[in-house]
């Protein structure tokens, strides 16, 4: 074979990786963003007089807005607003609990299985036996006061319909005891076709899914919501598939909708005019039904729920499933993502431990299903840890790769890469209500407000703010901040909210909170007030923690005042009173589990911890300071640091964040950023690539400069730490392959399996990162090779010998490295495998060892093999082609 | 020629073919207990998610999880102990209330004593406390640091005088249980004075012994202890919590003292040898079937013992008729608990557990098959200790931790009568085989004097330091720090047998061959037809 055939091969090669090249960089992105859907019907409530006569007694017109239907994956939360509604009365705290059942005209949302058509077979359609609740309460309801309660009123309903039992179980159970003068069963079918009755306590049966009695684990989606005195509302919703749900069965394959029920209340006909003669109730029964049909209701608009009262049966919610109700229904289909392909539950690999760094949980949580189910690539699990605990891990070899945003004070003692792998950062999580009760999507914070939550400096309640002079000056809480209301202007004044006293941290060590404590530190306004210094409302720092010195990796907890002797004498709080501790570090309160603090966002929980339910004296048993829990909607205030990539995944709100300089008596007129992609491109850009210790860091001076007042100041890069001696082979081909699979594929963006979800930027030339992308697959040769080598940020520095050179072996043609988007030189590697001639020269199988992988001869071989065979013949033809052309 | 190449595209295609998934179904479970065990089964839960398992563990506290699952408002329930009918010492009621049950080993672990003593401003970090000092500081008869018993223990150097504040759980905790069960067995007059006279265990901690006022605080939750200790009023607290919870806070834990002279640190290694002694129910039949009894673990020989080892338990359903199961659920806790029990066990040594012994998961497995007798439908295939890489394992020998075998020695300067050694001896869990040939045995591994990794002292809110204070001179004696016995890392059976199977040797170099030979033959094939070179 001549040299110039064998350039012809060479280039016919080319072409081909080119055109997978190409091909791979145009696969379609899953679409992430889901459009709107919108709403509208007029709803309305009817009396029918004894004569048969009708009047219609109320009449509305109702817009719906739903924020994502299509796509959808299990627990994923979506927005519903709605306008035009009746308002809610008798207001409940939890509008996911059965109690809001009782509330007077909620709006009512509930997930069902089927669809809202009469083009598909009955049984494909919705009804109320399709639709999940989460208690048998909500299905059934019994009268032993009256044989005419207000569904039996029902003028909409049939005359079956409005008989005194009606789905009755048969044959009735003992457990369920004799029946009352009038019962209705709402029976739950279940997507595999059983049927549970329901009934008192759930007598008759009821689905595996519900709850005996309210416990731990994820609220009911069930929701009774409150529409405000405007008429207007809105709700998160959790949709569930079957895996949350296997009774209500929503997958990809069988259709279900949400429906929206804004209750109007029941059309009534209690003189029965609707009915056969013979099924109507007399006069004197007819006059009485008629008039509890269309009783007053038992609470004003607005108006909170008392204890021990019932609502106006014929306006409450209970009465969901009430033809009445049900026919005032808007229903919308919701379409669910295919689910992704999954690990195998069984699996003789033995996966890559990489311990540390809870900023990458969402990154890992989607790579991990690509490398299990990819037979080119090795499982790997990330083990969550402290930052600080996974590099000393590291730094004494008993690990073999830690993923954290920090090298470690006084960098490594043995050589170890810092690969960069992800850009993301922390983020403050919050739900707030606004003055309408609905929720506040603005907020914006700055670090002295940070700063002032975190040194436990506002006194949280009043028992606090008239017992401790040193913060007797101080707003009890942030909503009462001048500062605060500067820059959220018309959110509500909270005085008794705990939770606005205070900003959940985490309580474990983590880099999060020595990036969020540098940049604190980095802030003249916060710094001086720390420092002593009011602020010009007067507001002082919390004197334990005068002069603290940041940046830290865990916040201390230094204010060590216990309540008021009287308050522990007096043993109104038993709890506390039997064991005195630190009061403020008790509404603090932080927690070790990030996973935590995203539930509490992501629920409102305050994590306050200074409640004392049935706390007796006498029974140490019940001594147990307990957290507020779930807040009211409509009065909720709560805040958090959690990843930014908790926030796309768990649909939560992050404040935008003060940037660059601020100012300390208008701190409103400074530029605020979001953590989204432009505010992390800019915090990117601000990265100092420092070349002496080998990693780049957070350039806090520069963020807190004019020069960073479009960056999202709470930027984060993270690094997989991989030592380049001293790891088995084994892990160390398995450490290489993670490192390139971050470096290319793993950076492109998308909710699939392999991709990189939201909260992350790319790291890519497209965002000016090819520099970190590029050192992170020299990274992997040097991890792979293991010969202690470090590589310097600067290419160019790079030694050049043969050991750079090396093909990375063991990725077949479905893991094709250097489709990095922004192709990064050094990624090309196609060419010495793909030459036929070339492969006889190099040792194949030395390299496999290396880098290979499950075992010394995996399905690595045959593939690269495979690839050689197809690329020379498609080079050969290639060659003979054009020239047969030519004659 | 073409017809070999089209075999060889369809040998590659059914070779690069994913495997087909199991087809079983999976559905939502949630569980609550042990606060002692969260940080395991956290990352369990975290680790499933990508195989399609969906899991809420609820911490609340082993005695809530417990009642949880009597109330029947959880799947599955974990604690340190089993339904006991009730407390001991408080006479709460604790039974299932009829709910079926079967327990289940699921992790290892030391009851540790993380503490908070500052010396001139910088976190101690190097305390050590015989059993006996322990059990007089919960049972306020030692009230201050500079006790001549604590003294005695740090072999003559003494701490300043600061107040001793013990720290318990308010909730009804399975970490009180097990340091009162230890306390009841190893120190009973010194408990019993304390707990009303009853040398029992107890989940709820008797406050102050019961009196109204003491130097006790009680705290709610694994958070709520750590919390209080690491803040800035707590200087001279102690409290009682699984190892892993200092190792995230970065804060130190007394080392105690075992059987044999040394003072040790619940590292995966240590609890593993402390663990050799427990005795395990081996009656089936008996409702309390695996459960634990360490009268043997609080007084193992061992050099290397942690005495204060234990199990913790997961409770599942076994009834047919059990109402909130379903097939899917079962097989998700089957699934679940397989990847506890098995590859679950080898991440969590270095966040500050131990791993079960091949014989307790093989125990496990039998309890897991329960779900299966109740219903048909739940799926075990390949479910077996062969694809567990459970670290603790050595073939053919079911009864013997391989983790224990490694376990380093302690250091000469950790026993009684020497030392103290400096903070950071002792105190590493590496995994096994990670270490490169030739480093530091784990036990002492990055503890050269002066170049202690100690990062943040969240006490004194300070960036990392170096130089922390340490009890004496600090000094780390090698020594004596050798691994005993020279056992080879080895897997199972199965695990042997992964390497490549020879139909697939003989592809791969046939290929190979081919991959060589074919082009060049396509090419001169070519340039025969056009007859001659270019």
């Amino acid at each position: 074979m001549s040299a110039a055939r064998l350039s012809a091969v060479r280039r016919g090669a080319a072409v081909l990786v080119a055109t997978l090249l190409a091909a791979s960089v145009l696969t379609p992105v899953a679409s992430a963003a889901a459009a709107a859907v919108t709403k509208e019907r007029t709803v309305t409530r009817t009396a029918i007089a004894a004569d048969g006569s009708s009047t219609q007694l109320d009449r509305r017109t109702v817009k719906l807005s739903v924020s994502a239907t299509s796509n959808l994956r299990g627990r994923q939360e979506i927005t519903v607003s709605w306008s035009g509604a009746h308002p809610t009365g008798g207001l409940v705290g939890d509008v996911n609990a059965a109690e809001g059942a009782n509330q007077e005209y909620p709006f009512v949302l509930l997930q069902c299985r089927g669809v809202d058509s009469t083009s598909v077979p009955p049984a494909k359609r919705i009804r109320p036996e399709t639709c999940w609740t989460q208690t048998w309460a909500e299905r059934f309801r019994n009268d032993n006061t009256t044989a005419y309660p207000a569904w039996r009123s029902d003028a909409d309903a049939t005359a079956a319909e409005r008989s005194a039992r009606v789905n009755e179980a048969s044959p009735r159970p003992k457990l369920c005891g004799r029946p009352a003068l009038a019962e209705r069963w709402v029976p739950l079918v279940g997507a595999n076709g059983t049927t549970y009755a329901g009934g008192t306590v759930g007598c008759a049966g009821m689905a595996p899914e519900s709850a005996n009695v309210g416990g731990s684990g994820i609220p009911s989606n069930t929701t009774y919501g409150i529409t405000g005195k405007d008429g207007r509302g809105s709700s998160r919703f959790s949709v569930w598939t079957a895996e949350e749900n296997a009774t209500l069965g929503c997958s990809s394959s069988v259709p279900c909708s949400l429906v929206a029920i804004p209750v109007m209340g029941i059309d009534c006909d209690g003189f029965g005019t609707r009915l056969p003669a013979a099924q109507r109730p007399d006069a004197e029964a007819g006059a009485q039904a008629d008039a509890d049909c269309r009783a007053d209701d038992v609470f004003a608009p607005g108006q909170l729920a008392l204890p021990g009262t019932r609502p106006n049966q014929a306006t409450a919610g209970a009465l969901w499933w009430a033809p009445s109700n049900w026919r005032n229904r808007i229903s919308v289909p919701l379409g669910f993502a295919v689910a992704p392909s999954v690990c195998a539950i069984v699996s003789k690999a033995k996966p890559l431990q990489v311990y540390g760094s809870s900023l990458m949980n969402e990154a890992t949580g989607q790579w991990q299903p690509k490398f299990c189910t990819d037979k080119a690539l090795d499982p790997f699990v990330h083990v969550q840890t402290a930052d600080t605990s996974a590099r000393t891990l590291l730094q004494a070899g008993t690990i073999s790769a830690a993923f954290s945003s920090r090298a470690p004070d006084g960098g490594f003692t043995r050589p170890v890469v810092q690969a960069p792998v992800a850009v993301t950062g922390f983020a403050i999580g919050y739900v707030v209500d606004d003055a309408n009760g609905e929720r506040y999507t603005q907020l914006r914070m700055n670090p002295r407000l940070l700063a002032k939550l975190l040194t436990e400096s506002y006194p949280g309640n009043a028992l606090v703010k008239n017992s401790y002079p040193a913060l007797s000056g101080n707003p009890v809480n942030i909503t009462l901040d001048p500062e605060f209301q500067a820059l959220n202007p018309g959110l509500p004044e909270k005085t008794n909210t705990e939770a606005a006293a205070a900003l959940l941290t985490l309580s474990s060590e983590a880099d999060l909170v020595y990036a969020l404590t540098s940049y604190l530190d980095q802030d003249p306004a916060a710094r001086a007030w720390l420092d002593g210094a009011a602020d010009p409302w007067g507001m002082v720092v919390n004197p334990k923690y005068k002069g603290l010195d940041l940046p830290v990796y865990s916040w201390p907890l230094l204010d060590d005042t216990l309540a008021p002797k009287s308050y522990i004498d007096g043993w109104t709080n038993p709890c506390y009173s039997n064991s005195p501790s630190p009061y403020l570090a008790l509404i603090a309160n932080p927690t070790a589990f990030v996973s935590t603090i995203v539930l509490n966002m992501q629920y409102a929980i305050s994590n306050v911890n200074i409640e004392c339910p049935n706390g007796d004296r006498n029974d140490p048993s019940t001594l147990r300071l307990q957290t507020q829990g779930r807040q009211q909607p409509g009065f909720r205030f709560v805040l958090g640091v959690v990843p930014l990539s908790a926030v796309s995944r768990y649909s939560l709100t992050a404040a935008r964040l003060q940037a660059g300089p601020g100012s300390s008596a208008h701190p409103e007129t400074a530029s605020f950023v979001a953590g989204d992609d432009t505010g992390l491109a800019a915090g990117a850009r601000l990265f100092h690539a420092d070349a002496a210790n080998k990693t780049w860091t957070v350039d806090y001076p520069a963020l807190a400069s004019a020069r960073g007042k479009d960056a999202y100041p709470g930027t984060i890069p993270v690094f997989a730490d991989v030592p380049t001696s001293g790891l088995a082979k084994d892990d160390a081909a398995k450490a290489a392959e993670l490192l390139r699979f971050a470096a290319t594929d793993g950076q492109r963006r998308g909710i699939a399996n392999g991709q990189l979800p939201p909260g992350y930027l790319p790291i890519t030339r497209a965002n000016a990162l090819g520099a970190l992308a590029g050192y992170t697959l020299r990274a992997a040769k040097a991890v792979a090779a293991q010969q202690g080598f470090v590589p310097f940020l600067d290419p160019a520095q790079d030694p050049k010998p043969a050991v750079v050179a090396k093909p990375p072996a063991g990725a077949g043609p479905g893991a094709v490295p250097g489709s990095v988007p922004g192709a990064v030189p050094a990624a090309v590697p196609g060419a010495p495998a793909g030459a036929p001639v070339t492969l006889a020269g190099v040792p194949v199988t030395d390299q496999l060892r290396t880098l290979g992988a499950h075992s010394a001869l995996g399905y690595g071989v045959p593939v690269i093999g495979f690839a050689g065979l197809v690329i020379g013949l498609a080079g050969a033809v290639l060659r003979w082609a054009p020239r047969k052309v030519r004659r | 020629m073409k017809k070999i190449a089209l075999a060889l595209v369809i040998a590659s295609v059914a070779l690069i073919a994913p495997a087909a998934q199991g087809a079983s179904s999976h559905a939502l479970i949630q569980g609550s207990g042990s606060s002692w065990a969260a940080n395991a089964i956290n990352q369990w839960v975290a680790d499933v998610a990508n195989q399609g398992l969906r899991v809420v563990f609820t911490a609340n506290g082993a005695a809530q999880g417990r009642k949880d699952y009597a109330n029947r408002s959880n799947d599955f329930a974990v604690s340190d102990i089993p339904f006991r009918g009730k407390d001991p010492t408080t006479g709460q009621a604790d039974t299932p209330l009829g709910r079926s049950f079967a327990y289940l080993p699921i992790a290892a672990g030391g009851t540790a004593f993380p503490y908070h003593v500052e010396v001139g401003g910088k976190l101690v970090r190097n305390v050590r406390l015989s059993g006996e000092t322990i059990a007089k500081i919960f049972t306020s008869k030692i009230t201050n640091w500079n006790d001549p018993q604590i003294t005695k223990d740090n072999n003559g150097h003494a701490l300043p005088s600061i107040p001793i504040i013990p720290v318990v759980h308010s909730e009804g905790a399975g970490v009180t249980n097990q340091f009162t069960t230890y306390l009841a067995k190893q120190f009973p007059a010194i408990w019993a004075s304390c707990n009303g006279g009853l040398a029992k265990e107890t989940e709820y901690f008797p406050l102050n012994c019961g009196r109204s006022s003491g130097n006790q605080k009680a705290q709610a939750g694994s958070d709520g202890v750590m919390n209080f200790i690491k803040s800035a009023g707590a200087n001279g607290s102690i409290g009682m919590e699984e190892y892993s919870y200092p190792l995230l806070a970065n804060f130190p834990a007394a080392k105690v003292l075992n059987k044999a002279g040394y003072y040790t640190l619940p590292t995966q290694y240590n609890v593993a040898v402390a663990l050799t002694k427990a005795i395990i129910n081996n009656d089936p039949s008996s409702p309390t079937y695996l459960t634990q009894k360490l009268d043997y673990v609080y007084t193992n020989a061992d050099r290397r013992t942690y005495p204060l080892s234990s199990y913790v338990y997961a409770i599942i359903p076994t009834a047919a008729d059990d109402s909130r199961m379903t097939t899917a659920k079962r097989q998700t806790i089957a699934d679940f608990l397989y990847y506890s029990i098995c590859q679950g066990q080898a991440e969590i040594g270095p966040v500050g557990y131990s791993s079960l012994p091949v014989n307790l998961v093989q125990a496990g497995f039998q309890q897991i098959a329960k779900l299966k007798t109740a219903d048909a439908g739940v799926d075990l295939t390949k479910r077996d200790v062969r694809t567990c890489h459970n670290p603790t394992f050595i073939p053919g020998k079911p009864n013997q931790n391989y983790l224990a075998k490694i376990a380093p020695q302690p250091p000469a300067c950790d026993k009684l009568g020497a030392g103290p050694c400096a903070a950071g001896a002792g105190a590493f869990n590496a995994n096994p085989g990670t270490a490169k040939p030739g480093a530091t045995n784990p036990g002492t591994g990055p503890a050269a004097p002066g170049a202690t990794p100690t990062a943040g002292s969240p006490g004194t809110g300070k960036a990392p330091t170096t130089g922390d204070p340490t009890l004496g001179d600090g000094t780390v004696d090698g020594s004596d720090a050798t691994a005993a016995g020279n056992v080879v890392a080895t897997t199972l059976p199965a695990d042997a047998g992964s390497g490549p199977p020879a139909a697939l040797t003989v592809l791969v170099i046939a290929l190979l061959a081919l991959a060589l030979l074919v082009p060049a033959g396509v090419g001169r094939w070519l340039v025969g037809r056009r007859g001659g070179t270019p």
